[in-house]
């Protein structure tokens, strides 16, 4: 919608105005005196001159306040509303040194307001910053002493024994490496977040990645005992733009998954539908809705939803008592 | 069986002695340093070198390339408390492979392995297939105990055969094996491979269309278990 100017419309009145009141005045004046005297005449030209002059200075005057006065309104909305360089919080404006009238009171509260905003921003980046780092050392000086652990854990695999002994061995190892799984999936999830995970989209054969990331994960569900199903054909593909890095931590993620909460079905299913351009993943465990002893925050397929939503991707899991379906594709219908 | 030295870098004493003691006991020769300053001077001789980070002087990145450029053949295994995947990547434009911390012994020590089979170090001198196939690799000569005979493979065939002798017990795709024998891009639907594997079994098999030694695996690929 077009916005009226209330300056515009007030400067047509007042010039207007200003303009018919010396013709009014020199009417009066030719109306009230309409002597043929050559020097009355001259007297009443004066006269009328002399107020057209001063009317004329005083239009000048008003014109070039209220031309100037608009100005600086206007290029004060302008620096409003324009965000700065970088962020979304305008630049301030020039403030006078002396002198200053409204027009610039309100130019410096606007600017007082830009800094509070600005020191208030660069404190939050400062603090997520810092949060971010704190989360990465965290992760590294935790690792190395979790490492020296586990050295001493397993020295003392080495001794003899009893079985409880060797249990909580047991226990410990399996502690130690899901520490470290939390710490990676704290730190992906810390980088991922904040935009610094790299991500390099190119297209990509994906049957060929699935292969290869099923060839990777094989000996690990044969050792597990897992009758595996891999129905994958060597004469048809289908290509997406994603970063390959990505799908194979996430594919790492879901067949890890299958591996500790589905481990009781024994089975998985590694199939794509070449036509409808999806990954299928099937397994015969309890289901998502039973709690596995091995399930944790649940982090990690946290951070596959969001890396398949960031490639433009769809995931789709439907779980029963029978088992777990997992669908990725462009585009899911939710059945 | 040939000796396997390796350099271990690593400053942490607790885990610098853990290592060295769990590799000697796999028979590895490790030599261990706290730092790697001068380490140019101790890369003679060595199979692979285990490289730490966060080392006190040069850090890991800097002594890494340097030892790549005194001695480029030599395989480096990155060993490092920094998990975030630029640092991987830093790491891996030099170094043969990354590992971070804490991690397992048994998985250090099989991609050590790992290493040592792609350098070439690794692999014995002789390795028995099945019942009765001999392979010497260093005379690259390929022998059929039954017959008693030797058996004559075309360069492709010994090419894929070393491929899966390279990558003992692992499931190679279609596109590995093409990418290592022909080092060129794998074409969807190329059945030429399908072909040079049909023939090597025909001349390694006891019973081609039962294979022992080089199977299929569903979907996926082949493997050669040693």
């Amino acid at each position: 919608m077009k916005q009226r100017s209330f300056f515009r419309r007030y400067l047509v009145v007042h010039f207007l105005g200003l303009a018919l009141l010396p013709v009014m005045i020199l009417m009066m004046v030719a109306g009230v005196n309409p002597s043929s005297d050559p020097s009355s005449m001259d007297t009443t030209r004066s006269i009328s001159g002399l107020i057209a002059l001063i009317i004329a200075t005083f239009i000048s005057v008003s014109g070039v306040f209220f031309y100037r006065l608009r100005q600086r309104l206007v290029r004060l909305q302008k620096a409003m509303t324009v965000p700065g360089e970088g962020s979304w919080i305008p630049e301030p404006i020039p403030e006078r040194a002396s002198g200053m009238n409204e027009v610039d009171q309100l130019g410096a509260s606007f600017n007082q307001m830009i800094r509070k905003l600005r020191d208030s921003r660069l404190r939050e980046q400062e603090e997520e910053s810092l949060r971010k780092q704190l989360i990465a050392n965290l992760s590294h000086d935790l690792r190395t002493p979790l490492t020296a652990l586990r050295g001493h854990a397993s020295r003392l695999h080495r001794e003899p024994l009893s079985q409880e002994g060797v249990a909580s061995l047991t226990a410990i190892d399996h502690t130690i490496t899901h520490i470290s799984e939390l710490m990676d999936d704290l730190l992906s999830y810390t980088l991922l977040t904040a935009g610094k995970y790299p991500y390099h989209p190119e297209p990509t054969d994906m049957v060929r990645l699935l292969r290869s990331s099923v060839a990777s994960w094989y000996p690990a569900f044969e050792n597990a005992g897992f009758r595996i199903d891999a129905d994958l054909p060597f004469d048809a593909t289908f290509s997406w733009d994603i970063d390959s890095q990505w799908m194979t931590r996430v594919l790492g993620n879901l067949f890890q998954n299958v591996l500790r909460h589905a481990d009781d079905g024994r089975f998985i299913g590694i199939a794509v539908d070449i036509g409808q351009e999806r990954f299928i993943i099937q397994d015969h465990g309890p289901g998502m809705g039973t709690q596995s002893a091995n399930r944790g925050a649940g982090m990690g397929l946290t951070i596959s939803k969001y890396m398949l939503k960031e490639m433009g991707l769809q995931v789709h899991f439907s779980s029963d008592a029978e088992g777990t379906t997992v669908r990725i594709g462009k585009k899911l219908d939710q059945t | 069986m040939k000796e396997k030295r390796i350099l271990l870098i690593e400053d942490n004493q607790e885990i610098g002695r853990w290592v060295q003691e769990e590799l000697e006991k796999r028979g590895y020769v490790v030599r261990w340093l706290l730092s790697g300053e001068e380490v140019e001077n101790d890369i003679q001789g060595i199979h692979v070198v285990i490289l730490d980070i966060m080392l006190p002087g040069l850090d890991g990145f800097t002594v890494g390339q340097r030892l790549k450029k005194a001695a480029p053949s030599v395989p480096i295994l990155l060993l490092s408390a920094r998990a975030a995947v630029d640092d991987k990547l830093q790491g891996l434009q030099f170094a043969d492979d990354y590992v971070t911390k804490p991690f397992h012994l048994d998985e250090l020590a099989a991609r050590i392995e790992v290493l040592l089979r792609r350098s070439g170090t690794g692999l014995p001198d002789r390795i028995k297939l099945g019942q009765h196939i001999l392979v010497d690799l260093a005379g690259r000569t390929v022998f059929n105990e039954l017959t008693g005979e030797g058996v004559a493979l075309t360069g492709k065939e010994y090419q894929i055969l070393e491929c899966f002798l390279r990558h003992p017990n692992q499931i190679l795709t279609q596109e590995q094996i093409w990418m290592a024998v022909w080092a060129e891009p794998y074409i969807n639907g190329d059945k030429a491979l399908s072909v040079h594997i049909r023939h090597l079994r025909e001349k390694l098999e006891q019973d081609p269309n039962a294979p022992v030694i080089i199977q299929t695996v569903r979907g996926i690929g082949y493997r050669v278990k040693i």
